[in-house]
Protein backbone atom coordinates (compact mmCIF):
# COMPACT_ATOMS: atom_id res chain seq x y z
CA UNK A 1 0.00 0.00 0.00
CA UNK A 2 2.96 2.00 0.50
CA UNK A 3 4.27 1.61 -3.09
CA UNK A 4 0.57 2.96 -4.40
CA UNK A 5 0.43 5.59 -2.08
CA UNK A 6 4.00 6.87 -3.28
CA UNK A 7 3.23 6.61 -6.39
CA UNK A 8 -0.66 8.10 -6.36
CA UNK A 9 1.31 11.40 -4.50
CA UNK A 10 4.50 11.68 -7.33
CA UNK A 11 2.98 10.09 -10.82
CA UNK A 12 0.01 11.25 -11.55
CA UNK A 13 -0.55 10.92 -15.56
CA UNK A 14 -0.08 7.50 -17.74
CA UNK A 15 -0.01 6.72 -21.18
CA UNK A 16 0.93 3.61 -23.34
CA UNK A 17 4.16 3.30 -24.57
CA UNK A 18 4.73 4.07 -28.88
CA UNK A 19 4.80 0.30 -29.31
CA UNK A 20 1.49 -0.49 -27.16
CA UNK A 21 -1.88 -1.43 -28.95
CA UNK A 22 -4.95 -1.79 -26.92
CA UNK A 23 -8.12 -3.45 -28.14
CA UNK A 24 -11.55 -4.93 -26.42
CA UNK A 25 -12.84 -7.66 -27.86
CA UNK A 26 -16.10 -8.23 -26.38
CA UNK A 27 -15.52 -8.54 -22.77
CA UNK A 28 -11.60 -9.00 -22.81
CA UNK A 29 -9.15 -6.04 -23.44
CA UNK A 30 -5.66 -6.91 -25.09
CA UNK A 31 -2.85 -5.08 -24.79
CA UNK A 32 0.66 -5.94 -26.33
CA UNK A 33 3.67 -4.38 -27.17
CA UNK A 34 5.42 -4.32 -30.82
CA UNK A 35 8.72 -3.45 -29.64
CA UNK A 36 8.98 -6.26 -26.94
CA UNK A 37 6.32 -8.42 -28.14
CA UNK A 38 4.35 -9.45 -24.93
CA UNK A 39 1.01 -9.50 -24.93
CA UNK A 40 -1.62 -10.04 -22.32
CA UNK A 41 -5.43 -10.68 -22.43
CA UNK A 42 -7.35 -9.09 -19.15
CA UNK A 43 -10.95 -9.98 -17.94
CA UNK A 44 -13.83 -7.86 -18.26
CA UNK A 45 -12.36 -5.28 -15.49
CA UNK A 46 -8.89 -5.19 -17.25
CA UNK A 47 -10.52 -4.42 -19.92
CA UNK A 48 -12.35 -1.50 -19.11
CA UNK A 49 -9.57 -0.08 -17.49
CA UNK A 50 -7.53 -0.53 -20.75
CA UNK A 51 -10.48 1.40 -22.86
CA UNK A 52 -9.56 4.14 -20.93
CA UNK A 53 -5.71 4.68 -21.13
CA UNK A 54 -4.33 5.89 -24.66
CA UNK A 55 -1.49 7.99 -26.37
CA UNK A 56 -1.98 11.12 -24.40
CA UNK A 57 -1.00 11.57 -21.30
CA UNK A 58 -4.00 11.13 -18.98
CA UNK A 59 -4.55 12.10 -15.13
CA UNK A 60 -5.19 8.53 -13.24
CA UNK A 61 -7.56 10.56 -10.91
CA UNK A 62 -9.53 11.63 -14.24
CA UNK A 63 -9.38 7.99 -15.33
CA UNK A 64 -10.39 6.58 -12.11
CA UNK A 65 -13.15 9.05 -12.09
CA UNK A 66 -14.74 8.09 -14.92
CA UNK A 67 -14.55 4.38 -14.53
CA UNK A 68 -16.24 4.45 -10.84
CA UNK A 69 -20.05 4.94 -12.94
CA UNK A 70 -19.41 1.48 -14.61
CA UNK A 71 -19.28 -0.43 -10.89
CA UNK A 72 -21.97 -0.50 -8.57
CA UNK A 73 -19.87 -1.49 -5.46
CA UNK A 74 -16.31 0.29 -4.75
CA UNK A 75 -15.45 3.58 -3.67
CA UNK A 76 -12.93 5.82 -5.81
CA UNK A 77 -10.02 5.02 -3.35
CA UNK A 78 -10.67 1.11 -3.39
CA UNK A 79 -10.85 1.48 -7.44
CA UNK A 80 -8.06 4.14 -7.35
CA UNK A 81 -5.94 1.80 -5.69
CA UNK A 82 -6.47 -1.13 -8.03
CA UNK A 83 -6.11 0.84 -10.72
CA UNK A 84 -2.83 2.31 -9.60
CA UNK A 85 -1.63 -1.64 -9.23
CA UNK A 86 -2.70 -2.49 -12.98
CA UNK A 87 -1.11 0.42 -14.21
CA UNK A 88 2.33 -0.47 -12.23
CA UNK A 89 2.27 -4.11 -13.41
CA UNK A 90 1.65 -2.78 -17.08
CA UNK A 91 4.55 -0.15 -16.37
CA UNK A 92 7.12 -3.02 -15.15
CA UNK A 93 6.18 -5.04 -18.21
CA UNK A 94 7.15 -1.93 -21.17
CA UNK A 95 3.46 -1.38 -22.07
CA UNK A 96 3.12 1.79 -20.13
CA UNK A 97 4.66 4.84 -19.03
CA UNK A 98 3.99 6.91 -16.10
CA UNK A 99 4.83 10.11 -14.61
CA UNK A 100 4.38 14.02 -13.50
CA UNK A 101 3.87 15.46 -16.64
CA UNK A 102 4.27 15.13 -20.07
CA UNK A 103 8.21 15.83 -20.69
CA UNK A 104 9.00 13.09 -18.01
CA UNK A 105 6.92 10.90 -19.99
CA UNK A 106 8.16 11.17 -23.42
CA UNK A 107 11.91 10.59 -21.87
CA UNK A 108 10.88 7.68 -20.72
CA UNK A 109 9.99 6.10 -24.10
CA UNK A 110 11.58 3.54 -25.25
CA UNK A 111 12.30 3.06 -28.75
CA UNK A 112 14.18 0.11 -31.16
CA UNK A 113 17.29 -0.16 -31.53
CA UNK A 114 19.60 -2.83 -32.97
CA UNK A 115 22.16 -1.33 -29.83
CA UNK A 116 19.80 -2.34 -27.43
CA UNK A 117 21.20 -5.60 -25.65
CA UNK A 118 18.48 -7.74 -27.12
CA UNK A 119 16.34 -6.34 -29.83
CA UNK A 120 13.82 -7.80 -31.37
CA UNK A 121 15.01 -8.72 -34.80
CA UNK A 122 17.16 -10.88 -33.35
CA UNK A 123 15.61 -12.66 -30.60
CA UNK A 124 13.50 -15.99 -31.76
CA UNK A 125 11.73 -16.44 -28.25
CA UNK A 126 9.74 -14.30 -26.54
CA UNK A 127 8.00 -16.30 -23.84
CA UNK A 128 6.99 -14.26 -20.92
CA UNK A 129 8.88 -14.05 -17.98
CA UNK A 130 6.47 -14.75 -15.59
CA UNK A 131 4.79 -18.34 -17.91
CA UNK A 132 4.31 -20.44 -14.53
CA UNK A 133 1.74 -17.69 -13.02
CA UNK A 134 -0.37 -17.85 -16.14
CA UNK A 135 -2.73 -20.84 -16.77
CA UNK A 136 -3.20 -19.84 -20.29
CA UNK A 137 -1.32 -18.54 -23.72
CA UNK A 138 -2.73 -16.24 -25.58
CA UNK A 139 -2.05 -17.92 -28.52
CA UNK A 140 -4.60 -21.24 -27.17
CA UNK A 141 -7.08 -18.39 -25.41
CA UNK A 142 -7.07 -16.66 -29.34
CA UNK A 143 -7.99 -19.74 -30.94
CA UNK A 144 -10.67 -20.68 -28.65
CA UNK A 145 -12.37 -16.78 -28.89
CA UNK A 146 -11.57 -16.40 -32.67
CA UNK A 147 -12.61 -19.85 -33.76
CA UNK A 148 -16.49 -18.92 -32.17
CA UNK A 149 -16.28 -15.32 -33.31
CA UNK A 150 -13.73 -14.89 -36.33
CA UNK A 151 -12.55 -11.49 -35.98
CA UNK A 152 -9.62 -9.64 -38.40
CA UNK A 153 -6.82 -9.24 -36.21
CA UNK A 154 -4.41 -8.75 -39.57
CA UNK A 155 -5.36 -7.35 -42.78
CA UNK A 156 -3.14 -7.64 -45.36
CA UNK A 157 -3.33 -4.96 -48.38
CA UNK A 158 -1.63 -5.29 -51.13
CA UNK A 159 -1.44 -1.64 -52.34
CA UNK A 160 0.02 -1.55 -55.70
CA UNK A 161 -0.17 -4.89 -58.21
CA UNK A 162 2.83 -3.21 -60.17
CA UNK A 163 5.92 -4.40 -59.41
CA UNK A 164 9.64 -3.83 -60.83
CA UNK A 165 10.87 -7.25 -60.46
CA UNK A 166 9.68 -10.22 -61.88
CA UNK A 167 11.21 -13.02 -59.20
CA UNK A 168 11.57 -16.35 -61.04
CA UNK A 169 9.47 -18.27 -57.96
CA UNK A 170 7.02 -15.84 -56.92
CA UNK A 171 3.09 -16.83 -56.47
CA UNK A 172 1.39 -13.89 -58.72
CA UNK A 173 1.79 -14.28 -62.21
CA UNK A 174 3.42 -11.78 -64.16
CA UNK A 175 0.49 -10.99 -66.53
CA UNK A 176 -0.85 -8.92 -63.05
CA UNK A 177 2.21 -7.45 -62.37
CA UNK A 178 2.01 -6.45 -66.27
CA UNK A 179 -0.93 -4.78 -66.79
CA UNK A 180 -0.43 -3.67 -62.70
CA UNK A 181 -2.84 -1.17 -60.69
CA UNK A 182 -2.37 1.16 -58.04
CA UNK A 183 -5.26 0.79 -55.22
CA UNK A 184 -7.66 3.81 -55.34
CA UNK A 185 -6.82 6.31 -52.65
CA UNK A 186 -9.94 6.39 -50.76
CA UNK A 187 -10.28 2.64 -51.38
CA UNK A 188 -7.17 2.45 -49.47
CA UNK A 189 -8.72 4.62 -46.50
CA UNK A 190 -12.26 3.76 -45.97
CA UNK A 191 -10.82 0.15 -45.68
CA UNK A 192 -8.63 1.24 -42.77
CA UNK A 193 -11.02 2.76 -41.27
CA UNK A 194 -13.36 0.08 -41.66
CA UNK A 195 -11.18 -2.24 -40.12
CA UNK A 196 -10.20 -0.25 -37.58
CA UNK A 197 -13.79 -0.27 -36.16
CA UNK A 198 -13.82 -3.97 -36.60
CA UNK A 199 -10.75 -3.95 -33.63
CA UNK A 200 -8.11 -5.15 -36.26
CA UNK A 201 -4.52 -4.87 -35.06
CA UNK A 202 -2.23 -5.47 -37.40
CA UNK A 203 -1.91 -4.00 -41.08
CA UNK A 204 0.44 -5.45 -43.18
CA UNK A 205 1.07 -3.34 -46.39
CA UNK A 206 2.56 -4.81 -49.34
CA UNK A 207 2.27 -5.28 -53.26
CA UNK A 208 3.33 -6.32 -56.08
CA UNK A 209 5.97 -3.16 -54.58
CA UNK A 210 4.47 -1.08 -52.34
CA UNK A 211 6.49 2.08 -53.13
CA UNK A 212 5.13 1.91 -56.36
CA UNK A 213 2.13 3.29 -55.17
CA UNK A 214 2.80 6.95 -55.76
CA UNK A 215 0.27 8.27 -52.63
CA UNK A 216 2.50 5.48 -49.98
CA UNK A 217 3.19 8.07 -47.77
CA UNK A 218 -0.68 9.06 -47.32
CA UNK A 219 -1.45 5.78 -46.83
CA UNK A 220 0.85 4.86 -44.36
CA UNK A 221 -0.07 8.20 -42.27
CA UNK A 222 -3.43 6.63 -41.87
CA UNK A 223 -2.55 3.34 -41.13
CA UNK A 224 -0.79 5.40 -38.11
CA UNK A 225 -3.45 7.38 -37.36
CA UNK A 226 -5.77 4.66 -37.13
CA UNK A 227 -3.26 3.01 -34.38
CA UNK A 228 -2.72 -0.43 -36.68
CA UNK A 229 0.57 -2.20 -35.49
CA UNK A 230 1.83 -1.90 -38.99
CA UNK A 231 4.08 -4.58 -41.04
CA UNK A 232 5.89 -3.86 -44.90
CA UNK A 233 6.69 -5.93 -47.47
CA UNK A 234 8.66 -4.51 -50.08
CA UNK A 235 11.65 -5.36 -52.81
CA UNK A 236 13.39 -2.05 -50.80
CA UNK A 237 14.71 -1.25 -54.53
CA UNK A 238 13.17 2.33 -54.43
CA UNK A 239 13.52 3.52 -51.05
CA UNK A 240 14.57 7.13 -50.87
CA UNK A 241 15.54 8.83 -47.71
CA UNK A 242 12.12 10.28 -48.01
CA UNK A 243 10.76 6.79 -47.36
CA UNK A 244 13.25 6.22 -44.67
CA UNK A 245 11.84 9.15 -43.10
CA UNK A 246 8.72 8.63 -43.39
CA UNK A 247 8.85 4.87 -41.89
CA UNK A 248 10.66 6.72 -38.74
CA UNK A 249 7.64 8.63 -38.31
CA UNK A 250 4.93 5.83 -39.01
CA UNK A 251 7.43 3.29 -36.71
CA UNK A 252 6.54 0.26 -38.04
CA UNK A 253 6.58 -3.28 -36.27
CA UNK A 254 9.31 -5.22 -39.18
CA UNK A 255 9.81 -4.01 -42.67
CA UNK A 256 9.95 -7.57 -44.06
CA UNK A 257 12.89 -7.35 -47.43
CA UNK A 258 13.28 -10.92 -49.51
CA UNK A 259 17.86 -11.06 -49.97
CA UNK A 260 18.20 -14.34 -52.19
CA UNK A 261 21.71 -14.51 -52.09
CA UNK A 262 25.11 -12.57 -51.30
CA UNK A 263 26.35 -12.57 -54.56
CA UNK A 264 24.36 -10.44 -57.23
CA UNK A 265 24.51 -12.68 -59.82
CA UNK A 266 22.17 -15.33 -58.10
CA UNK A 267 20.35 -12.97 -56.54
CA UNK A 268 19.69 -10.88 -59.99
CA UNK A 269 18.89 -13.63 -61.56
CA UNK A 270 16.41 -14.17 -59.51
CA UNK A 271 14.56 -11.01 -59.35
CA UNK A 272 15.42 -10.73 -63.53
CA UNK A 273 16.62 -7.40 -62.63
CA UNK A 274 20.07 -6.31 -63.33
CA UNK A 275 21.57 -4.24 -60.05
CA UNK A 276 18.32 -5.33 -57.45
CA UNK A 277 20.51 -6.87 -55.27
CA UNK A 278 22.69 -3.74 -54.72
CA UNK A 279 20.03 -1.73 -54.13
CA UNK A 280 18.16 -3.94 -52.10
CA UNK A 281 21.92 -4.74 -49.52
CA UNK A 282 22.17 -0.92 -49.45
CA UNK A 283 18.02 -0.38 -48.40
CA UNK A 284 18.55 -3.15 -45.92
CA UNK A 285 21.48 -1.27 -44.46
CA UNK A 286 20.27 2.53 -44.43
CA UNK A 287 17.08 1.27 -42.53
CA UNK A 288 19.39 -0.62 -40.02
CA UNK A 289 21.58 2.74 -39.97
CA UNK A 290 17.94 4.10 -39.04
CA UNK A 291 17.05 1.56 -36.15
CA UNK A 292 14.20 0.69 -38.42
CA UNK A 293 13.57 -3.14 -37.59
CA UNK A 294 13.94 -5.34 -40.64
CA UNK A 295 14.13 -9.02 -41.27
CA UNK A 296 14.96 -10.89 -44.11
CA UNK A 297 13.19 -13.47 -46.27
CA UNK A 298 15.13 -15.83 -47.86
CA UNK A 299 13.17 -18.04 -50.18
CA UNK A 300 15.00 -21.29 -50.87
CA UNK A 301 15.33 -22.58 -54.69
CA UNK A 302 17.45 -24.52 -57.06
CA UNK A 303 19.50 -21.12 -58.32
CA UNK A 304 20.35 -20.16 -54.60
CA UNK A 305 20.17 -23.49 -52.71
CA UNK A 306 23.71 -23.38 -51.19
CA UNK A 307 23.32 -19.50 -50.36
CA UNK A 308 20.98 -19.25 -47.24
CA UNK A 309 23.80 -19.84 -45.18
CA UNK A 310 25.54 -16.82 -46.49
CA UNK A 311 22.39 -14.73 -46.06
CA UNK A 312 22.03 -16.07 -42.37
CA UNK A 313 25.37 -14.93 -41.58
CA UNK A 314 25.20 -11.55 -43.00
CA UNK A 315 21.61 -11.30 -40.91
CA UNK A 316 23.00 -12.24 -37.80
CA UNK A 317 25.66 -9.55 -37.90
CA UNK A 318 23.19 -7.04 -38.84
CA UNK A 319 21.38 -8.62 -35.52
CA UNK A 320 18.47 -9.27 -37.67
CA UNK A 321 16.81 -12.74 -38.92
CA UNK A 322 16.54 -14.70 -42.07
CA UNK A 323 13.79 -16.63 -42.91
CA UNK A 324 13.71 -19.25 -45.49
CA UNK A 325 11.00 -21.19 -47.26
CA UNK A 326 12.19 -23.89 -49.49
CA UNK A 327 8.61 -25.95 -50.23
CA UNK A 328 7.17 -22.63 -52.59
CA UNK A 329 3.77 -21.93 -53.70
CA UNK A 330 2.64 -22.54 -57.11
CA UNK A 331 1.16 -19.89 -59.14
CA UNK A 332 -2.50 -18.27 -57.61
CA UNK A 333 -3.81 -19.58 -61.35
CA UNK A 334 -2.62 -22.72 -60.96
CA UNK A 335 0.36 -22.72 -63.54
CA UNK A 336 3.09 -24.61 -61.90
CA UNK A 337 6.12 -23.56 -63.96
CA UNK A 338 7.50 -21.30 -61.17
CA UNK A 339 7.87 -25.18 -59.23
CA UNK A 340 10.41 -26.27 -61.62
CA UNK A 341 12.66 -24.03 -59.18
CA UNK A 342 11.67 -26.19 -55.99
CA UNK A 343 14.34 -28.11 -54.57
CA UNK A 344 14.17 -31.64 -54.10
CA UNK A 345 14.49 -33.95 -51.75
CA UNK A 346 18.16 -34.55 -51.43
CA UNK A 347 19.04 -30.27 -51.96
CA UNK A 348 16.43 -30.27 -49.38
CA UNK A 349 18.89 -32.84 -46.59
CA UNK A 350 21.47 -30.54 -47.55
CA UNK A 351 19.78 -27.16 -46.92
CA UNK A 352 18.89 -28.54 -43.32
CA UNK A 353 22.07 -29.74 -42.87
CA UNK A 354 23.07 -26.19 -43.29
CA UNK A 355 20.75 -24.87 -41.25
CA UNK A 356 21.55 -27.77 -38.06
CA UNK A 357 25.25 -25.83 -38.85
CA UNK A 358 24.28 -22.52 -38.94
CA UNK A 359 20.87 -21.64 -37.25
CA UNK A 360 21.74 -23.05 -33.32
CA UNK A 361 18.92 -20.41 -32.16
CA UNK A 362 16.51 -21.86 -34.77
CA UNK A 363 17.22 -25.06 -33.58
CA UNK A 364 17.43 -24.63 -30.04
CA UNK A 365 13.78 -22.91 -29.97
CA UNK A 366 12.29 -25.16 -32.27
CA UNK A 367 13.38 -28.63 -30.76
CA UNK A 368 12.21 -27.11 -27.51
CA UNK A 369 8.65 -26.57 -28.51
CA UNK A 370 5.65 -29.44 -27.73
CA UNK A 371 4.61 -31.41 -30.54
CA UNK A 372 1.35 -29.80 -31.73
CA UNK A 373 -0.42 -32.63 -31.88
CA UNK A 374 -0.08 -34.22 -28.13
CA UNK A 375 -3.81 -34.31 -27.43
CA UNK A 376 -5.23 -35.68 -31.21
CA UNK A 377 -8.88 -35.13 -30.34
CA UNK A 378 -7.61 -31.54 -29.71
CA UNK A 379 -5.82 -31.46 -33.08
CA UNK A 380 -8.57 -32.62 -35.04
CA UNK A 381 -10.40 -29.94 -33.95
CA UNK A 382 -7.87 -27.57 -34.98
CA UNK A 383 -8.15 -25.12 -37.72
CA UNK A 384 -5.09 -25.68 -40.27
CA UNK A 385 -4.44 -21.85 -40.27
CA UNK A 386 -6.07 -18.71 -39.55
CA UNK A 387 -7.75 -18.30 -43.29
CA UNK A 388 -11.28 -17.21 -42.25
CA UNK A 389 -10.80 -17.05 -38.22
CA UNK A 390 -8.65 -13.96 -38.07
CA UNK A 391 -6.98 -12.94 -41.02
CA UNK A 392 -7.85 -11.25 -45.10
CA UNK A 393 -6.58 -10.42 -47.89
CA UNK A 394 -7.23 -7.15 -50.12
CA UNK A 395 -5.66 -6.90 -53.55
CA UNK A 396 -5.57 -3.73 -55.90
CA UNK A 397 -8.47 -4.34 -58.13
CA UNK A 398 -10.47 -4.31 -54.54
CA UNK A 399 -10.82 -8.28 -54.64
CA UNK A 400 -10.62 -9.55 -50.95
CA UNK A 401 -8.71 -13.13 -50.89
CA UNK A 402 -8.90 -15.32 -47.75
CA UNK A 403 -5.28 -14.97 -47.98
CA UNK A 404 -2.36 -13.21 -49.59
CA UNK A 405 -1.32 -16.41 -51.98
CA UNK A 406 -4.56 -17.28 -52.06
CA UNK A 407 -5.93 -15.02 -55.34
CA UNK A 408 -7.81 -17.83 -56.98
CA UNK A 409 -10.56 -17.49 -53.97
CA UNK A 410 -12.71 -14.43 -55.08
CA UNK A 411 -14.46 -13.51 -51.52
CA UNK A 412 -15.88 -10.20 -52.39
CA UNK A 413 -14.74 -6.96 -53.63
CA UNK A 414 -14.56 -3.76 -51.40
CA UNK A 415 -16.41 -1.72 -54.36
CA UNK A 416 -19.30 -3.60 -53.82
CA UNK A 417 -19.18 -4.62 -50.49
CA UNK A 418 -18.01 -3.09 -47.05
CA UNK A 419 -15.43 -5.53 -45.40
CA UNK A 420 -17.43 -6.42 -42.47
CA UNK A 421 -20.47 -7.34 -44.59
CA UNK A 422 -17.52 -10.20 -46.99
CA UNK A 423 -15.83 -10.91 -43.26
CA UNK A 424 -19.48 -11.81 -42.14
CA UNK A 425 -21.35 -13.27 -45.36
CA UNK A 426 -19.05 -14.80 -47.33
CA UNK A 427 -20.03 -18.11 -48.50
CA UNK A 428 -16.47 -19.40 -49.23
CA UNK A 429 -15.22 -18.09 -45.72
CA UNK A 430 -18.23 -19.72 -44.18
CA UNK A 431 -16.49 -23.19 -45.68
CA UNK A 432 -12.97 -22.67 -44.75
CA UNK A 433 -14.11 -21.96 -41.42
CA UNK A 434 -15.48 -25.80 -41.56
CA UNK A 435 -11.81 -26.94 -42.55
CA UNK A 436 -9.27 -28.63 -39.66
CA UNK A 437 -6.84 -30.45 -39.45
CA UNK A 438 -9.68 -33.62 -38.84
CA UNK A 439 -10.42 -32.62 -42.61
CA UNK A 440 -7.46 -34.38 -43.80
CA UNK A 441 -7.93 -38.08 -42.05
CA UNK A 442 -4.36 -39.22 -43.42
CA UNK A 443 -2.67 -36.03 -41.98
CA UNK A 444 -4.49 -37.14 -38.44
CA UNK A 445 -2.88 -40.72 -37.92
CA UNK A 446 0.11 -39.37 -40.20
CA UNK A 447 3.53 -40.02 -38.04
CA UNK A 448 5.04 -36.91 -39.14
CA UNK A 449 2.02 -34.72 -38.69
CA UNK A 450 4.33 -32.94 -36.03
CA UNK A 451 6.91 -32.39 -38.58
CA UNK A 452 4.73 -30.73 -41.20
CA UNK A 453 3.52 -27.17 -42.51
CA UNK A 454 0.58 -28.31 -44.83
CA UNK A 455 -0.89 -25.48 -46.71
CA UNK A 456 -4.52 -24.89 -48.22
CA UNK A 457 -3.74 -22.51 -50.36
CA UNK A 458 -0.36 -24.45 -51.30
CA UNK A 459 -2.50 -27.36 -51.85
CA UNK A 460 -4.76 -25.35 -54.06
CA UNK A 461 -2.79 -23.39 -56.08
CA UNK A 462 -0.84 -26.83 -57.30
CA UNK A 463 -3.51 -28.80 -57.82
CA UNK A 464 -5.78 -26.98 -59.67
CA UNK A 465 -8.10 -25.11 -56.76
CA UNK A 466 -8.19 -29.09 -54.82
CA UNK A 467 -7.37 -27.48 -51.33
CA UNK A 468 -7.33 -31.26 -49.99
CA UNK A 469 -5.55 -32.28 -52.37
CA UNK A 470 -2.01 -32.97 -50.45
CA UNK A 471 0.90 -32.76 -52.88
CA UNK A 472 3.93 -35.93 -52.40
CA UNK A 473 6.18 -32.94 -51.65
CA UNK A 474 4.90 -31.65 -49.08
CA UNK A 475 4.89 -35.33 -47.16
CA UNK A 476 8.19 -36.25 -47.86
CA UNK A 477 9.37 -33.08 -46.55
CA UNK A 478 7.44 -33.71 -43.67
CA UNK A 479 9.22 -37.27 -43.33
CA UNK A 480 12.69 -35.72 -44.43
CA UNK A 481 11.94 -33.44 -41.41
CA UNK A 482 11.49 -35.72 -38.67
CA UNK A 483 14.42 -37.95 -39.68
CA UNK A 484 16.41 -34.67 -39.28
CA UNK A 485 14.95 -33.76 -35.71
CA UNK A 486 15.38 -37.19 -34.76
CA UNK A 487 19.48 -37.87 -35.71
CA UNK A 488 19.94 -34.48 -34.64
CA UNK A 489 18.72 -35.44 -31.03
CA UNK A 490 20.06 -38.65 -31.51
CA UNK A 491 23.66 -36.87 -32.10
CA UNK A 492 23.42 -34.88 -28.96
CA UNK A 493 22.46 -37.91 -26.78
CA UNK A 494 25.43 -39.87 -27.76
CA UNK A 495 27.52 -36.55 -26.88
CA UNK B 1 -8.49 16.85 -4.98
CA UNK B 2 -11.54 15.64 -3.38
CA UNK B 3 -12.84 12.31 -3.55
CA UNK B 4 -16.12 12.16 -6.23
CA UNK B 5 -19.24 11.16 -4.91
CA UNK B 6 -20.02 7.28 -6.04
CA UNK B 7 -23.21 7.53 -8.52
CA UNK B 8 -26.35 6.71 -6.47
CA UNK B 9 -27.81 3.42 -7.00
CA UNK B 10 -31.18 2.76 -7.56
CA UNK B 11 -34.03 0.27 -4.97
CA UNK B 12 -36.55 -1.53 -5.70
CA UNK B 13 -37.50 -2.06 -8.58
CA UNK B 14 -35.93 1.06 -10.47
CA UNK B 15 -32.61 -1.44 -9.44
CA UNK B 16 -33.97 -2.95 -12.73
CA UNK B 17 -33.26 -0.40 -14.83
CA UNK B 18 -30.03 0.23 -13.40
CA UNK B 19 -27.96 -1.94 -15.71
CA UNK B 20 -25.00 0.26 -16.78
CA UNK B 21 -23.86 -0.32 -12.97
CA UNK B 22 -21.93 -3.96 -12.22
CA UNK B 23 -20.40 -5.83 -10.04
CA UNK B 24 -16.91 -4.87 -9.18
CA UNK B 25 -14.09 -7.25 -9.65
CA UNK B 26 -10.46 -7.06 -10.05
CA UNK B 27 -8.93 -6.55 -12.99
CA UNK B 28 -7.42 -9.98 -14.05
CA UNK B 29 -4.74 -11.59 -16.35
CA UNK B 30 -6.39 -14.26 -18.59
CA UNK B 31 -3.55 -15.39 -21.05
CA UNK B 32 -0.45 -13.68 -21.96
CA UNK B 33 2.18 -14.67 -24.56
CA UNK B 34 3.73 -18.10 -25.81
CA UNK B 35 7.00 -18.07 -27.74
CA UNK B 36 7.93 -17.25 -31.20
CA UNK B 37 5.60 -15.86 -34.02
CA UNK B 38 2.03 -16.75 -32.59
CA UNK B 39 2.73 -14.51 -29.34
CA UNK B 40 0.19 -11.64 -30.29
CA UNK B 41 -1.16 -12.96 -33.72
CA UNK B 42 -3.03 -15.45 -31.62
CA UNK B 43 -2.40 -17.41 -34.81
CA UNK B 44 -5.86 -19.68 -34.18
CA UNK B 45 -4.03 -23.10 -35.47
CA UNK B 46 -1.58 -22.44 -32.63
CA UNK B 47 1.11 -23.77 -34.67
CA UNK B 48 4.61 -22.26 -33.53
CA UNK B 49 6.70 -24.36 -36.03
CA UNK B 50 7.03 -27.01 -33.79
CA UNK B 51 9.65 -29.48 -35.41
CA UNK B 52 9.55 -28.07 -38.86
CA UNK B 53 13.01 -27.08 -39.60
CA UNK B 54 12.88 -24.66 -42.27
CA UNK B 55 9.87 -22.97 -41.55
CA UNK B 56 11.69 -20.56 -39.01
CA UNK B 57 9.62 -20.17 -36.08
CA UNK B 58 6.09 -19.92 -37.19
CA UNK B 59 6.23 -19.02 -40.62
CA UNK B 60 4.02 -22.21 -41.92
CA UNK B 61 2.13 -19.16 -43.56
CA UNK B 62 3.11 -15.60 -45.54
CA UNK B 63 1.58 -13.52 -42.73
CA UNK B 64 4.28 -10.59 -41.49
CA UNK B 65 4.97 -11.53 -37.91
Amino acid sequence: MGVFFYNFKLKMKIRQTKDTFIRRYGNIGYITNQLTKQDCNYNETGADFLEKINRLPKDIDLIVKELLPLYQDITFKELKADFIEFTEDLEKSGFLLSGNNVDELNTKEPSFSYKMANPKTALYDFTNPDKKDVLTESSEFFYEKFHKEPTIFCLQIEVSSRCNERCIHCYIPNAKKDEGIDMELSLILRVLDEAKEMGTLQVTLSGGELFMHKEISIILRHARKNDFSISILSNLTLLTDEHIALLKEINPSLVQVSLYSMKAVEHDAITLVKGSYAKTKNAIERLVAADIPVQISCPVMKLNRKSYKDVLVYANKLRTKAYTDFIMMAQADHNTNNLAQRINLEETEELLKDMLQFDYDYLDSTLQQEPKSRDIEKFKKMPVCGVGVDNICLTANGDYYPCAGWQGMVLGNAYKQSLKDIWGNSEELKKLRTITNGSFPECVVCEARDYCAMCLVRNYNENNGDMFKITKHFCDVAFLNKKMVEDYLETKKIK
Amino acid sequence: MAEPEKPKQSRGIFKLFNTAMKKYKKAKVVAKNNPQGSYAAGCPAKNTGSGTLGQGGCKDCDRAI
